[in-house]
């Protein structure tokens, strides 16, 4: 099949926006809250906090109204890899008295405790991303761009530009799709004059052997698009070393204090339990 | 008036590496005031983008200085408050949407201006409702068609309060609609005193402007009114530009309607003829056109459906149950608003899609999964709408000859071959193939991408837009071209926002309005339907609004006319115009 579609395959954030009581509330609680809750599940030692993690990740789903079947989509595509990386976790542990085999081919044993750890390993990863779909789900990129700002605003005491860093961050997220469409446009070009682009039974060397001549002038149209954007952002007044005004002026309110306080004594319960 | 805009004596060159510098604008001097409505017009590569951008500093001259509103230029602390008073909307629309939704966008500017919150929400309200746009606030500028693109890079711009506003060539690339839309928001802002400087290639938008400023080869050719330099023949033929086709047609039927005066559009026109006592009729119009095409069918679609995204929360459904056909041996115009899937349809002509239902047939092949992709393309050569985007070679040459290369063919026959193709298109072979591709211009791009079609000798040539932003020579002769591969037996599909381009180059024509077939008709039957294209959102081609302000004034010419030389040859079975 022809597939040119790279521009929507680079569709950054699929914000699902169904007006929640989560979708609601200040960027800064949601970002804080994932982010406590992505340290917690990765670093939580036991194996049932681990299981608590992504009910409470489940839970906030079921909060925020996000069909459960969007989220699961997310986790098909590298669930091989999880079942190929916890596949080895069964072998980790040798039988013992606390630790009982269950079975045992050549010199490999699998024991209960390597049944946990792969048990685990599963566990922790499709949390984990649960966690950034939820994210992705949640957060718009205006939020995320204004939560990010007035996050990371601390860090101009130590003379770190966040706000020129939150500017790269927009810019390449507006960019990307313009990648994807130069990319799709050149690939277009050259299959209609004979390069086999979307042509069957292809080998894994012919398919990298297409993509090497699109991406020299993917590069130079993606330059020129930059310079024009560059000319465009100059021509608004951008780099004037005024300060810059906000648009979106963000309000903590106590709901989001009340959100904020249960996903941080939440988490360190899942860390320390 | 106060004086807005000053230049005076401007020069500026590119450097060019390893050469001579290549010098863009020579000592050019003009004024502009408060409130006056400026068009700058030339061929392209005359310089019009490059003094445009010296107007808000984006460029700084290399000689001379300009003043805005009395601040030099070359000062870099003047550049906040000249990039405040003057905005730019660019051609493209995609690279100057910043930020990731409309509202964000249009905030850009003020945040830039360091406000306060109020006050650029405020601002941001005002100038997305201005352009009708505030309802789609919350999308992203990647969703939006070109046409609400462009608004909202206007409502970015008068967010910051200018007092100028600069359009650079902003509705190359929109339909008429798109185009029409920018041109009420223009004049708008005259009316609320904002002084407009618009670039442009279409001789009947810069007709307008209160004045036109006409650059030829870096030099100020002309400065003075629309009728000053269209009435001069010789002035306009040497500045490699056209008339606005409104004047050309009324000169040549003036001697029977000696009222006319010099019209540069349609409403002129129709303001200078008096309604007839009695009606004049005519013959009905001879049928001029010969066309070769048989009745054998070379394109059968049936029922033809494509969803992008198929089976995701993305998914957007392009073509609908979409039939036509193509006879052998003709020309084919696909019309449509932006969005109602002519390029997705063309794209489907040469496998780069595959339909999801229904079946296609092109030529010897059945367009679904089993097709031999290869064999197809190379029996249906494609020319895509922005030529920036698929030449990808270094050099002309290389370039024209890629498709041969990955055919295996070498040696003497390729160099002949990429010669002939050159030569097909006008492009003299040892001039051009080792110039670099990116260092030509739009003219000259467009030629080498249908140089490296024509060099494949397909059957079927696919066309997507093909004069879009050219000059008006460049654009007559990529016509030329176009009527010359055609006379050597290849099948043509066209789809074209002018249809003024279509009427003259096509027999059948195939409306398209959200992904579905409105119909499949004769072109003169459809362009001269003003109601039907109308509520398509299509405009006429301009021989035909002419016919049709005719009718409404007694002269009873054929409702079939869609070209000017038909309108023309209408008048002249009358005989000599007596008195």
């Amino acid at each position: 099949m022809a597939n040119f579609e790279f521009t929507q395959n680079l569709s950054f954030g699929q914000y699902l926006p169904t007006n929640s009581w989560f979708h609601q509330r200040d960027p800064r609680a949601k970002i804080l809250t994932i982010f406590f809750l992505m340290i917690a599940i990765t670093f939580a030692r036991n194996t049932y906090m681990v299981l608590a993690g992504l009910l409470i990740v489940l839970l906030i789903f079921l909060i925020s109204q996000i069909p459960l079947k969007n989220a699961l989509r997310g986790i098909r595509t590298p669930l091989p890899f999880l079942i190929f990386i916890a596949f080895f976790q069964l072998f980790r542990f040798s039988p013992a008295a606390d630790n009982p085999l269950i079975l045992s081919i050549w010199s490999f044993t699998i024991t209960m405790q390597g049944l946990f750890a792969a048990g685990t390993i599963i566990l922790r990863f499709v949390s984990l991303i649960l966690t950034i779909s939820l994210a992705s789900f949640t957060l718009s990129t205006s939020d995320l761009i204004y939560g990010l700002q007035s996050l990371l605003k601390p860090l101009n005491w130590l003379k770190i530009p966040s706000e020129d860093f939150i500017m790269v961050v927009q810019i390449t997220l507006g960019f990307l799709p313009l990648l994807g469409q130069a990319t799709e446009q050149i690939a277009k070009a050259q299959a209609a004059r004979g390069a086999a682009w979307g042509v069957k039974n292809q080998n894994f060397k012919q398919r990298i052997q297409l993509i090497i001549p699109v991406i020299v002038p993917m590069f130079l149209t993606s330059l020129q698009k930059a310079e024009t954007m560059a000319m465009a952002m100059d021509s608004r007044g951008y780099g004037n070393h005024l300060k810059r005004g906000a648009y979106r002026q963000l309000t903590f309110k106590k709901q989001d204090g009340f959100l904020l306080v249960t996903a941080f004594s939440i988490s360190a319960l899942l860390l320390f339990l | 008036m106060a004086l807005l805009i000053e230049v005076n004596q401007v020069s500026y060159s590119y450097p060019v590496p390893g050469g001579p510098p290549h010098p863009a604008l020579r000592d050019i001097s003009f004024q502009i005031n408060e409130g006056e409505h400026i068009a700058i017009v030339g061929a392209n590569g005359s310089g019009k983008t490059t003094l445009a951008r010296h107007l808000n500093a984006l460029f700084v001259p290399d000689s001379g200085t300009i003043r805005i509103m009395g601040l030099d230029t070359k000062e870099r602390v003047n550049h906040m408050k000249i990039h405040q008073q003057i905005g730019m909307v660019f051609q493209s629309p995609q690279e100057q949407m910043i930020a990731t939704s409309v509202e964000e966008d249009v905030a850009f500017g003020p945040e830039n201006l360091g406000l306060s919150t109020q006050d650029i929400q405020q601002r941001v309200r005002h100038s997305l409702e201005q352009v009708g746009m505030w309802d789609q606030r919350t999308r992203s500028p990647q969703h939006l068609s070109a046409g609400q693109m462009q608004r909202v890079a206007l409502a970015g711009i008068l967010a910051m309060q200018p007092a100028c506003v600069i359009f650079d060539e902003s509705t190359a690339m929109l339909d008429p609609f798109g185009r029409e839309d920018v041109l009420r928001n223009i004049e708008t802002l005259k009316q609320s005193g904002i002084t407009v400087i618009m670039i442009t290639h279409f001789m009947e938008e810069a007709s307008l402007a209160d004045r036109i400023i006409g650059l030829h080869q870096g030099q100020l050719r002309f400065d003075g009114s629309p009728e000053d330099l269209f009435t001069d023949d010789k002035l306009v033929k040497s500045m490699n530009l056209d008339k606005p086709r409104v004047l050309w047609f009324a000169q040549q039927i003036t001697p029977w309607i000696p009222t006319i005066k010099s019209p540069l559009t349609v409403e002129q026109f129709k303001k200078q003829i008096e309604p007839r006592p009695a009606q004049q009729s005519f013959a009905p119009l001879e049928d001029h056109h010969f066309f070769r095409n048989t009745q054998e069918s070379l394109v059968i679609g049936n029922q033809i459906s494509f969803t992008y995204l198929q089976n995701t929360p993305l998914a957007h459904q392009a073509l609908e149950d979409i039939s036509f056909s193509v006879r052998k041996g003709s020309v084919h115009g696909l019309i449509g608003a932006t969005g109602s899937g002519k390029s997705t349809l063309l794209q489907h002509l040469n496998g780069l899609y595959l339909p999801q239902t229904g079946t296609l047939k092109v030529g010897p092949f059945e367009v679904n999964h089993e097709t031999d992709l290869l064999q197809l393309r190379r029996y249906t050569g494609m020319v895509f709408q922005n030529p920036n985007y698929q030449l990808f070679e270094q050099y002309v040459g290389d370039e024209i000859a890629y498709g041969l290369k990955v055919l295996g063919i070498t040696g003497s026959e390729l160099r002949e071959r990429v010669k002939l193709a050159m030569s097909q298109v006008g492009l003299d072979f040892e001039e051009f193939k080792d110039r670099m591709t990116f260092a030509l211009s739009g003219g000259e791009k467009r030629k080498v991408a249908l140089a490296s079609t024509l060099v494949l000798d397909p059957s079927l040539m696919l066309l997507d837009e093909p004069t879009a932003g050219l000059d008006p020579i460049a654009r007559r002769e990529i016509l030329g071209q176009m009527v010359r591969v055609h006379n050597e037996g290849k099948t043509l599909v066209v789809s074209s926002h002018q249809l003024e381009d279509l009427a003259l180059l096509t027999d059948h024509v195939t409306l398209l309005s959200e992904g579905k077939a409105v119909c499949t008709r004769e072109t003169e039957k459809i362009l001269s339907a003003h109601e039907l294209l109308h509520q398509y959102q299509m405009i006429a081609p301009i021989a035909a609004q002419m016919a049709s302000v005719l009718h409404e004034k007694g002269w009873m010419v054929p409702e079939n006319i869609i070209i000017g030389q038909q309108l023309v040859a209408a008048f002249q079975t009358l005989g000599e115009p007596n008195g």
